[in-house]
């Protein structure tokens, strides 16, 4: 079966190389297409099982595989995840390989023109320059790159540059809720898993629209109500959606109206005396970011702390023990009323809410993703849901928890738990730790010091170094960026992206499938396989490690995103760059034979004669077990639809996933008796942290000027940027553009009615879109919407590039706006243009 | 009768006004009532229309205005057909007998197989995938669907079919529009065709000698309700030719082959479900 496979992979390869050339694309040309194939007639399939490429839902598909081409798809029945079910883009997944201008051939920009070079010329012109600007050198990866990618470029960066600068893209979409765990519990991800969904009695969406983004967990809770299940589900949010249509109540807040909402909960919980006294005296403690004994000897006050903070700053991401006494003087201020006046939402609401938790014969799940993450109070929001399911007992039984969500589908796999951030390393280590720095020096068998103590750029500040000339400090001149679209999805585009235009002496690098808003400003493009044109890992919301084979060839001359990676750092080797050596000088990423001979991978023709994936991924599950992060053996996963770790060796040869973390029974590093037991409690007694969060408004606030907020996100039929989807006909036609959702009587204010093009200005810029208005959803009064897939579009010239101060995530969400139709006098003229 | 007191004068005042603005709001209400009959007259009632008018959005905003039908005159209101189904030409009664007494029973004729497959290849990506809705949808509810597709129908020749897969809540997680009528089509590099080739619809089932029923040729996996398809309400072409039959499976055999779900479990273990915690 194995020989067969790596038989199979191999004649692939080959046939790539030859066949299948010539749709070679730049978007100024795509008449080089070659015409579409007639109709081929097909008899038979051949199935295999695959992760879906979009979400970080995590579902698995059937891939039907015909002639080296992916024919069809089908829900995965094994799956647990989804259990044979998909929604409209991973019915369509098979389609996003076959888009007309996919890139097949390495490209150069000469005299501002980018042209086909060869695959050697391509890798070592990357070589040299990363060897020439080693220091100076950012790598950005993503969310989508697979374990092994991630692995790939974390020991490329870490031990063979000794830099710190790799980042990823998931800091744009849950770095918060990363902070929010190592904050609360000492560890990060989530401990409850999907199973929650079929048990819960109460369903919370915090800023969250499942019925769009994540569909399949979303039916799996209202597929229970039409089988006569009772759920109650609770949306809070600031646009009445399609998931609002299937909600029981609808709390519509303000901006940042969630901290109030989370806060006035654990003051009505301590207020009635409702919250669970024995789980918070025995699984938590209480923390803020100052101890407000330092400058008061008595309680003190809600105003006087919260500006004694805004003096002092904060202590730190894990801030200050304080006492529950002095916990109850602060929250107190979070009265109903009050709240209601933070958040806009009624009172009574609020009450009701806090009476959901008080009550503890139901059993309540939140969800929430990048309403809570992408909003520049996100730890702090992360930590007040925690914090009022922890206080309320709601936590740790099947179906009571809170349940962070991923918009990647290795999010969770690739870029927490390999850690390619800046300042982490794989398996929940950091690089300002000497130990784990130590640990990575051993098993990457690496002198010691070869790993730099200092954490690199975060990818805000990477992209505006890159974007600030060199002579004024831009201290980033060369960046690679792999599996994602920074040009279009990173906020505040034009200052940081799009500068880059003018800058010269700059170089970006860009390992790519499509023409993209990134491809546009690259000065190298290298043609990438995608999904399962490749072998692949990914790990999805719910801690599930999911492996694929490789089915059909990638087209042209299209290669895998880890091949490139290794390819460059072999390069570099051979250039003699010191840092690809070990300390016993050989290469680091040698990668032996069953003989024990070294296989020559990098040579394009031979990198599947060994499974690399396997290698690799063997390699970094060694770093998995300190923070008792176990994933399952490479050869295990590929039996299994995904495993949840931490998964334990039960007897030789049996592997045992785990569905609640910290939870004893189901967590088997839980201590017997326990009953709960936070074991990487940051307070290292087992607690997790129950936090004092006050509230705070956003970052930028609607004004006379520009009266509206803007808020950015996604539709069903669009993932992401949509380099991917807006290639699949039946969703394209179905979603063909962005729009400007609008508030009924907002756009009858402006005189604008459905279907007018009209114009979105922020202070950084404006677009023009057409209106839509009672369409998919509607926005609050004074709120507009606008999703961000369309890259013809690209609203996030206009968006903020504010940051949380923890986790460095920015808010695409809060941006003070005007609408206006174009025959109006412009609405702001002190525009940045 | 001594002179109205200035406080008389107003009770006076008032009581005119008040009897004024009784008139006004009256005839206000009569006028809105009148305006409203002939308001609701206008936008429910669509007469046929010419050969070829199918859209029936209003959330169009590039209807071809001169391709719209005029309004219904009143006085040719009780002669006026409803709704979008310009070919709906049978009365009521008779689409709501006995269902098998209007059922031409020919057996299918390849060509007609042929139609009804290119038909339904239009409206999938491949065969198997969830059909694109030939029509305009509500945007925010699922429940609209089910008022046709949950027991399937047809008017004329437009056949509204039922669900082939057991109810979920949420249609549009699956079905998308084919095109969306409130936006402006995608123009650019993204609106290429594309290279896919989707599975194509399997020719009929196997029969092991002329005579024997045939296996069926496709997965049942989301298609367990052969009536969709196959039943009363299909086309010529997939529609069985025994609708009296009704316990499909006690001939026609499912494929281990297309079931991915049998096909599968030969040479993959299960998953392994872990014990049930206990917490």
């Amino acid at each position: 079966m194995d020989m067969e496979r790596r038989d199979f992979m191999k004649l692939a390869a080959m046939t790539a190389a030859t066949g299948l050339a010539g749709s070679m694309a730049s978007r100024a040309d795509a008449s080089t297409s070659p015409p579409l194939p007639e109709q081929a007639d097909i008899p038979g399939v051949t199935w295999d099982k695959a992760p879906c490429r979009f979400c970080g839902t995590g579902c698995h598909v059937q891939v039907g595989v015909k002639d080296g081409k992916v024919v069809a798809i089908a829900g995965d029945r094994q799956a647990e995840v989804n259990k044979g079910l998909l929604c409209v883009k991973g019915y369509h997944v098979g389609m996003i390989l076959y888009g007309q201008d996919r890139l097949t051939k390495p490209m150069l920009r000469r005299d501002g023109e980018l042209v086909p070079i060869e695959w050697d010329e391509a890798i070592d012109i990357a070589a040299r320059r990363i060897m020439e600007h080693d220091k100076t050198f950012g790598f950005y990866i993503s969310g989508q790159s697979t374990i092994p990618e991630g692995y790939a470029a974390q020991k490329f960066m870490r031990g063979g540059l000794s830099s710190n600068h790799l980042e990823a893209n998931a800091r744009l979409c849950m770095a918060s809720a990363v902070t929010g765990f190592l904050s609360t519990y000492g560890v990060d991800e989530p401990a409850s898993c999907y199973d929650d969904l079929d048990s819960c009695d109460t369903l919370i969406l915090w800023g969250n629209n499942p019925a769009e983004m994540h569909p399949i967990l979303f039916s799996r809770v209202i597929d229970r109500q039409a089988r006569g299940d009772k759920v109650t589900i609770i949306d809070i949010g600031t646009r009445h959606t399609r998931t609002t249509e299937r909600s029981d109540h609808f709390l519509q807040m303000q901006g940042h109206g969630d901290l109030a909402i989370a806060n006035c909960i654990a003051q009505q919980l301590i207020e009635k005396v409702a919250y669970d006294h024995e789980f918070v005296e025995k699984y938590c403690n209480f923390r803020a970011d100052r101890d407000p004994a330092e400058a008061f000897d008595s309680l003190v006050d809600h105003d006087t702390y919260v500006q004694h903070v805004k003096q002092e700053g904060h202590s730190g991401l894990f801030g200050k023990p304080i006492t529950f006494e002095q916990y109850k003087k602060l929250i107190a201020y979070y009265t109903p009323e009050k709240c209601e006046e933070l958040s806009g939402v009624p009172a009574d609401q609020l009450r009701m809410l806090a009476d959901t938790f008080a009550d503890k014969s139901k059993k309540i799940v939140s969800l929430w993703c990048m309403g809570m993450n992408q909003h520049t109070a996100g730890t702090a929001i992360n930590n007040l849901v925690h914090a009022v399911h922890l206080m309320s007992g709601h936590w740790g039984k099947p179906g009571d928890g809170p349940q962070s969500l991923t918009g990647q589908p290795a999010a969770c796999g690739t870029v927490r738990e390999v850690g390619t951030l800046a300042h982490a390393l794989p398996g929940g280590r950091i690089v300002a730790n000497e130990d784990h720095r130590t640990h990575a020096e051993d098993f990457w068998n690496l002198p010691k010091g070869r790993l730099n103590p200092k954490p690199g750029y975060h990818t805000v500040k990477m992209f505006e170094q890159l974007c600030t000339p060199t002579d004024q400090g831009g201290d980033i001149d060369t960046v690679w960026v792999q599996v994602t679209n920074p040009g279009q999805t990173l906020p505040n585009t034009k200052k940081l992206f799009k500068a880059k235009a003018e800058l010269e002496d700059k170089f970006l690098i860009v390992s790519e499938v499509y023409p993209t808003a990134t491809t546009e400003l690259a000065d190298l493009v290298l043609p990438a396989a995608m999904w399962v044109e490749k072998n692949g890992i990914y790990g999805n919301s719910e801690r599930r490690t999911q492996q694929w084979f490789r089915m059909v060839p990638p087209p042209g001359e299209a290669r895998d995103d880890c091949w490139q990676t290794l390819a460059v750092a072999r390069r570099m080797y051979e250039l003699g760059h010191p840092g690809f050596k070990d300390k016993d000088g050989e290469y680091i990423f040698r990668i032996n034979d069953e003989a024990g001979n070294e296989v020559p991978y990098w040579q394009w023709e031979h990198y599947y004669d060994v499974n690399v994936d396997k290698h690799l991924f063997d390699d970094y599950r060694r770093f998995t077990f300190m923070k008792h992060k176990n994933v399952a053996p490479y050869d295990e996963l590929v039996k299994h639809r995904g495993m949840r770790w931490p998964v334990v060796e039960t007897e030789p040869g049996k592997f045992r996933e785990t569905r609640w973390r910290f939870v004893e029974g189901a967590d088997p590093y839980v201590e017997k008796g326990a009953g709960v037991q936070f074991y990487h409690s940051s307070s290292k007694d087992d607690r997790a942290q129950i936090w004092f969060r006050p509230h705070q408004f956003p970052a930028e606030v609607p004004d006379d000027a520009l009266p509206l907020n803007l808020v950015t996100g996604r539709v069903i039929e669009h993932w992401h940027s949509g380099t991917m989807t807006m290639r699949v006909p039946q969703l394209r036609r179905a979603m063909p553009g962005a729009y400007a959702e609008m508030n009924p009587e907002d756009a009858r204010d402006r005189g604008i009615s459905n279907g007018d093009i009209v114009r979105i200005t922020t202070r950084r810029g404006e677009i023009k879109l057409p209106a839509w208005i009672n369409g998919r959803a509607q926005p609050q009064r004074g709120h507009v919407f606008v999703p961000f897939f369309d890259e013809a579009s690209a609203i996030n010239d206009l968006t903020i590039d504010a940051i949380d101060p923890f986790s460095k995530q920015p808010d695409y969400k809060k941006a003070a706006a005007e609408v206006s139709r174009l025959d109006q006098p412009h609405p702001y003229t002190e525009v940045v243009q | 009768m001594s002179p109205p007191t200035g406080h008389d004068t107003d009770a006076m005042a008032a009581a005119v006004s008040t009897g004024w603005a009784a008139h006004v709001i009256l005839a206000c209400v009569f006028g809105i009532a009148i305006a409203g009959i002939f308001m609701g007259f206008y936008d429910t009632v669509t007469p046929i229309g010419p050969p070829g008018y199918t859209d029936v959005s209003h959330t169009s905003t590039d209807v071809d205005r001169t391709n719209t039908p005029q309004a219904v005159v009143y006085t040719d209101m009780t002669g006026a057909r409803f709704g979008p189904n310009s070919q709906w030409q049978t009365p009521w009664p008779t689409q709501t007998a006995d269902p098998n007494e209007s059922y031409d029973l020919a057996p299918a004729t390849p060509e007609a197989r042929d139609t009804i497959n290119a038909q339904r290849a239009q409206r999938r990506a491949y065969s198997g995938a969830p059909p694109v809705v030939p029509h305009a949808i509500d945007q925010t509810n699922a429940a609209s669907c089910l008022v046709c597709h949950g027991q399937g129908m047809k008017i004329g020749t437009v056949i509204a079919p039922k669900m082939s897969h057991e109810t979920y809540t949420n249609c549009t997680q699956c079905h998308v529009e084919s095109v969306n009528r409130a936006l402006p089509p995608t123009t650019g590099p993204r609106a290429a065709p594309t290279h896919f080739q989707g599975l194509e619809a399997p020719g009929p089932g196997e029969r092991a000698w002329p005579g024997a029923p045939p296996t069926m040729p496709h997965t049942t996996w989301m298609r367990e309700n052969c009536n969709s398809c196959h039943g009363n309400l299909a086309d010529n072409g997939l529609r069985t030719s025994h609708p009296w039959r009704i316990n499909c499976v006690q001939c026609h055999a499912p494929s281990a082959e297309l079931d991915q779900w049998q096909a599968l479990g030969a040479d993959r273990p299960p998953v392994v479900i872990s014990e049930k915690a206990t917490p």
